[in-house]
């Protein structure tokens, strides 16, 4: 019979679904900001593969000549982000969930057979329990961006009061140019994780909904197994 | 223990959703100070007041 297994507490659930539309903002009214100097480029030395962006794709997305109000909304969302980042990650620490999330050892080569397998090269599937080396690795670097992303933005927004993390960064152009590319990091994360979830399926969406993974008995023997049981089962009642 | 609610958690989340959209439309069109929205206006100048310290 299948049951019930905690796997999300509130919190986490609460911060992830928080994160989603303010990510979003912050990426759109950062693209507003960015209008105004769109410097970066992908390429190698003197050849220029993408430019970042061109106008059309400002125009096109209704981006352009919005600087002033992409700042103005990104300076108040900057607070949103960094204070739920702020209760996610003084909740892992407190409650102890860190212990699941960060890598260890085992993770980095744990991590190259998620992807082999998740890209149809292998067929040892991911160990059963709540986070695979791939998982602890995105999930903790997500967060270490996020720190990233914070540090950077202040340093090139008030450079002359924090010209002290500027140069941490390398200065103020460098700060700005990785604050560019974490953010374009974060858009790959957004799509590697929605693609994920997409493969593996409802109740891994369900689960981040609603906190509960519904198990099935095979499941629960390889995390005993494996000696990652959940704390609470719950029987399933119809 | 019971099952847990799925239906309650989903509610939860369009009511969150709801009610972000309705923050967004109370954001971006209230009343303007100096061109900028009310909240927006006083985020800035309350991250001014911090940046003078």
């Amino acid at each position: 019979m299948s049951s019930f297994e905690k796997k999300f507490a509130l919190a986490v659930r609460c911060c992830h679904w928080m994160n989603v539309p303010v990510l979003l903002v912050m990426l759109w009214s950062g693209l507003l900001i960015y209008w105004a100097s769109p410097v970066y480029r992908i390429g190698l030395g003197s050849v220029t593969l993408f430019t970042l962006f061109p106008d059309a794709i400002f125009s096109a997305l209704g981006a352009a000549y919005r600087r002033a109000e992409g700042a103005s909304i990104h300076f108040f969302f900057m607070w949103f982000f960094a204070i739920n980042g702020l209760i996610y990650v003084a909740y892992t620490g407190v409650s102890g969930e860190y212990r699941e999330l960060l890598p260890n050892r085992r993770s980095f080569r744990e991590a190259i057979q998620v992807v082999l397998h998740d890209l149809g090269l292998s067929h040892i599937e991911p160990p059963p329990r709540k986070f695979n080396g791939a998982q602890q690795i995105a999930y903790t670097a997500v967060i270490l961006m996020g720190a990233g992303s914070l540090s950077t933005g202040l340093a090139i927004y008030v450079p002359v009061q924090c010209g002290w993390l500027a140069r941490l960064f390398g200065g103020y152009e460098w700060a700005r140019w990785e604050h560019f590319w974490l953010a374009a990091g974060y858009v790959v994360f957004f799509i590697i994780h929605v693609a994920q979830v997409a493969r593996a399926g409802w109740g891994t969406f369900r689960a981040m909904v609603t906190g509960y993974d519904v198990v099935n008995p095979a499941d629960r023997r390889d995390r005993r197994a494996s000696g990652l049981a959940s704390a609470r089962p719950l029987e399933k009642r119809r | 223990m019971t099952r847990p609610s799925s239906r309650r958690s989903f509610h939860a989340l369009g009511l969150g959703a709801a009610a972000g959209l309705v923050g967004w439309e109370w954001l971006t069109t209230g009343p303007e100070v100096d061109g900028l929205p009310y909240p927006l206006r006083r985020a800035l100048e309350f991250n001014e007041r911090l940046g003078e310290r």
